[in-house]
């Protein structure tokens, strides 16, 4: 290697970070980190301001126009406003959508309240979707969720005649339509069906009347597309200004503002927050980024000080400027290597655990987060220039200074010290700000902990059958054989089906999870019952004591016991029998959800192709055990997930918390350390410049506490203004809505030491290094 | 003998305070090949600034300085790094090893930037120079791990392992006791009896003694030269 000029200077390179690695892997991951964040904000801004929705399949862009209330949900408009809106200049097309309840009867069965969206004539060709050959027909085209929970995804279905009493004919199943259908705006989505069942849904059956009606009512989202740029302000006063009403058709005074989105934005809502938790990327991003930058620069320069001895020597002999400047470019150039490598897995990480945040999943239903290579090239460009600069600039400065010069960074204007100061505070809020964060979600997911009794010995295999359904009361005779406590459960344990509760003693409903399952399902779990489940459980309904408390949230729930739910399809009164303590379906550092645990003698199917087997040992689970042997005979399209115990499948469930503070440490790791290892250095390049007087203030009887003070007193005042910065700023700016009362003082207390402790080791081991030296070799080394 | 070095009426002056605070004056000075020459004088007198000029490291403020009868204050700094590189081999009081590289590495440093050395003889090169300071068994050493004596027998074999016409010694001995002072100053007279030329700024009297011409300074003038 020493023959090698390129290896060898990396070589010494690395050697001149002996004993630093850590902080240098960190300041590495700092950046990969940034590097990460910034590629996924653009994506993100990307997908939030510019791309249309994955369920279409058009380039063009696209508006969506409906009325804003103040609660931030959108709602309909007229068609008249959106025929008013075709003559607007800047306007191509104009199709629409609408959401509606309906109701059939199916085999006999009524189906209530299904969720349904209609759709114009030429909402398929405006926004390039195809649903399936008969697409112009009135009919149901079914949404794959509710296919396979309704029907077993049972594909005889499709052909068969669902009764709708305003049409004798009924209404024929077209189709199931591709998963990316499953969710258009706020909620998921039981079928789609065209526009022309709309004039059996008027006051007025059909006719001139119905049409009149179908033309004033608010019942539309517009969605349209214009070629050109223009101003949605100006649109939206332009269209106001039009005549949006239908002679002798009035529904009233409409106080909502119409307004317009660019792109399709059926819910502000999501869309405001999403948005909102783009912004704090983006704010994360610029102080990392800040931090990060100044750090390095910061340590770069010191480090320089440090080595400036080494620098000169090989100036002295022979070095040229080109030399030292292409060592520095060169090993960033390798740290930069290994940033890309990082931040590659950053990105994998993040983009999994921003695509299992709750805000995503409502923005963006069914929708892949991936990232495109032009954005994580540009983010790395960017860093790249940060870091080489930040390499270079120092060294630049050493290289104009004479050799061997005994003055070293003493001279300091007034404004550089106030930049230097100022980097200092920011650094320390944003220590102050991260350990805050890191401490208040280890605090909250602490408090949410909580130790279920349930039996995490247990174990599950979930079995899919495709077209085959089984009967799970085979199912279960046969897995009893093995195991009597055996239960077959509709879905597994850490997946219920969730549905929207609506009971008049909860106001504003609830999303309660929903399973069914075969008796002795609680005693296999060995979960403490309030009541009594009889041996074979045929009906009533068992709800978990959240629900309990949600329905009776003054009082004692036990005395629940005994009345009724309405639930189901078709809606049907279910009695409490007994109330169950809850179970950590969503792993123990969740909050629970309010839950319902049916008898599966209630499914409305006695066939199920989706279900799960819960057994007290493993081992009847196994590949290649009778029972699942036994399986593989039952259906041709057998497949089953892997048998896991239900403390591997909480672990799983749990790994998104852990995920979220595990990256929260990261973060705060990489700005603490920054923070440390920017006055660490700092530290060390001032004690050099100053090592004369300190040594001769030590040699005339200066003890260590004065020496130690002098250095830590100036960073104690810029700590305490950094703590004031962020207390102002969360009473001014009142992120996210909190308040000063809103601060977790556990949090807080744990930010501020942990952040005085980080200034306190930086200047203290750096000054306690210095005193340990004789002041005989203090002095003689000047 | 032929000439090495010719000093024409320089003079080096510093600014202080928006005066010029003259260091060297009028300096008269010739250096030929082979010689062994002492600068002496009380501290602040001036030794250190002229050994300075003569090692490239600093610029006179005025007068001629010709290496081989080319004036070097004519050079771009990038063509006095490589004269300094091939020409000359710097020895400080405080040896200025670099602490990140091993004993041979050191060595290795100037060849690096010497062009006409082709890297397949670095090795070689730098452990014959430090066969010549007696520490081949120290090559893989940090200079940590090196007493002041060796750090200052590596510090001379990498000064010379260019193969310099001229040696510039500042206070070569002042951070080394008596005894390895003797031996330090006995290695450099050696090395000067193959034909380099060795100039040596000094306190010490005994080393002073041992070269073969004394050049007594005072006030930024040569006052003695014998």
């Amino acid at each position: 290697m020493i023959t090698n000029n390129t290896l060898f200077s990396l070589q010494v390179e690395w050697r001149r970070w002996h004993g630093q690695y850590v902080k240098l892997f960190l300041l590495l991951m700092g950046f990969a980190i940034s590097a990460a964040l910034l590629t996924m904000a653009v994506r993100l801004g990307s997908m939030l301001f510019y791309e249309n929705p994955n369920w279409t399949n058009t380039d063009k862009p696209l508006y969506t126009i409906g009325r804003l209330h103040e609660d931030m949900q959108l709602q309909t408009v007229s068609r008249q406003t959106l025929e008013q809106l075709k003559t607007l200049p800047m306007v191509d097309d104009v199709s629409w959508l609408s959401f509606k309840t309906f109701s059939f009867t199916f085999e006999n069965q009524p189906i209530n309240n299904l969720n349904a969206m209609v759709f114009s004539d030429n909402l398929q060709q405006h926004l390039g979707i195809t649903l399936g050959p008969e697409q112009n027909r009135l009919g149901i085209w079914l949404t794959d969720r509710y296919w396979r929970m309704a029907f077993n995804a049972d594909a005889g279905i499709v052909g068969k005649v669902m009764s709708y009493k305003r049409i004798a004919e009924g209404l024929p199943i077209l189709g199931v339509l591709d998963q990316k259908f499953d969710q258009v705006g706020t909620k998921p989505l039981d079928f789609w069906i065209s526009k022309d069942i709309l004039p059996y849904n008027t006051p007025f059956g059909g006719g001139a009347m119905a049409e009149k009606f179908l033309l004033a009512a608010p019942l539309y989202y517009g969605i349209f597309s214009s070629s050109q740029r223009f101003n949605i302000s100006d649109a939206t006063k332009q269209l106001e200004s039009l005549d949006l009403t239908v002679k002798g058709m009035n529904f009233g005074q409409i106080s909502t503002p119409l307004t317009m989105f660019s792109g399709v934005v059926l819910d502000p809502k999501a869309q405001h927050n999403m948005t909102l938790l783009w912004g704090l990327l983006i704010g994360l991003i610029i102080t990392l980024f800040v931090i990060l930058t100044f750090t390095l620069f910061a340590i770069s320069t010191s480090r320089t000080i440090l080595f400036a001895n080494e620098y000169n020597t090989l100036r002295l002999l022979g070095a040229e400027s080109g030399h030292l400047l292409s060592s520095s470019v060169l090993f960033s150039i390798v740290k930069l290597v290994v940033i890309a490598l990082l931040t590659w897995l950053c990105i994998y990480f993040i983009s999994s655990m921003l695509e299992a945040c709750q805000g995503y999943q409502q923005r963006f239903p069914a929708t892949e987060f991936a990232i495109e290579a032009k954005n994580l090239i540009g983010a790395l460009l960017a860093v790249s220039f940060t870091v080489i600069l930040c390499a270079l600039i120092p060294m630049t400065n050493l290289l104009k200074r004479s050799t061997f010069t005994r003055m070293t960074n003493q001279s300091k204007s007034f404004v550089q010290k106030i930049m230097s100061d100022s980097t200092l505070a920011l650094q320390l809020c944003a220590s102050l700000v991260a350990i805050y964060v890191l401490a208040f979600i280890g605090v909250k997911q602490w408090q949410q902990y909580y130790e279920s009794e349930v039996d995490l010995t247990v174990s599950q295999l979930e079995v899919f059958t495709g077209n085959y359904p089984i009967a799970w009361q085979q199912v279960l005779e046969k897995i009893k054989q093995q195991d009597s406590s055996a239960v077959i459960v509709s879905r597994p344990f850490d997946s219920p089906f969730r549905v929207n509760l609506e009971d008049e003693r909860i106001p504003d409903g609830a999303m309660v999870d929903s399973i069914n399952a075969s008796s002795n399902y609680f005693s296999l779990l060995k979960t403490k019952v309030v009541g009594q489940i009889p041996d074979n459980w045929q009906s009533g309904v068992v709800i978990n004591q959240s629900l309990a408390k949600r329905l009776q949230p003054n009082g004692d729930i036990n005395a629940l016991i005994g009345t009724s739910i309405s639930h189901g399809l078709p809606a049907k009164q279910h009695t409490i029998i007994a109330i169950a303590q809850d179970l950590p379906h969503l792993g123990r550092t969740n909050a629970v959800v309010p839950a319902m645990y049916f008898s599966l003698n209630e499914y409305e199917k006695e066939t199920l192709n989706n279900f799960a087997v819960l057994t007290s040992e493993i081992n009847y689970l196994e590949k290649n055990s009778d029972f699942v042997t036994w399986l593989k005979t039952q259906s041709p399209e057998f497949k089953a997930s892997e048998t896991q115990t239900l403390e591997q499948v909480l672990a799983t469930a749990e790994q998104q918390s852990t995920d979220l503070l595990l990256a929260a440490l990261i973060v705060t790791i990489v700005i603490v350390l920054g923070v440390f290892s920017g006055l660490w250095y700092q530290m060390l390049s001032q004690l050099r410049v100053d090592k004369q007087n300190i040594s001769v203030l030590v040699a005339i009887g200066a003890p260590d506490s004065f020496v130690f003070l002098s250095r830590f007193k100036k960073i104690l005042i810029i700590f305490v203004a950094a703590l004031i910065v962020c207390l102002l700023a969360t009473v001014l700016f009142e992120p996210a809505n909190k308040t000063l009362s809103d601060i977790d003082p556990l949090a807080l207390l744990v930010a501020m030491v942990s952040t005085l402790l980080v200034c306190l080791t930086a200047v203290l081991i750096p000054v306690k290094r210095l005193l340990a030296q004789p002041i005989q070799q203090a002095l003689r080394d000047l | 003998m032929n000439t090495l070095i010719a000093l024409q009426q320089v003079d080096k002056s510093f600014q202080q305070a928006a005066n010029d605070s003259p260091v060297l004056q009028d300096i008269e000075l010739t250096i030929h090949d082979g010689e062994s020459i002492a600068i002496v004088g009380p501290s602040g007198s001036g030794k250190s600034t002229l050994l300075s000029i003569i090692g490239l490291l600093d610029e006179p403020s005025s007068g001629t300085y010709l290496l081989r009868t080319q004036d070097v204050t004519q050079l771009t700094r990038q063509q006095k790094s490589s004269v300094r590189n091939e020409h000359i081999g710097w020895i400080f009081q405080n040896f200025n090893l670099i602490a990140s590289m091993t004993v041979l590495e050191n060595v290795v440093q100037p060849m690096r930037f010497n062009p006409s050395v082709a890297s397949s003889d670095y090795v070689a090169r730098a452990e014959q120079a430090l066969a010549q300071v007696g520490l081949s068994d120290k090559k893989n050493s940090t200079p940590d791990q090196l007493s002041g004596g060796q750090q200052q027998r590596v510090a001379i074999a990498r000064a010379l392992v260019n193969k310099p016409s001229l040696i510039l010694a500042d206070e070569p001995t002042g951070n080394l006791d008596q005894k390895t002072g003797e031996e330090i100053m006995a290695l450099l007279h050696s090395l000067c009896q193959q034909g380099s030329t060795l100039v040596v700024v000094t306190h010490d009297e005994k080393v002073a003694a041992s070269c073969q011409r004394r050049i007594e300074i005072l006030d930024g003038r040569i006052v003695n030269d014998h």
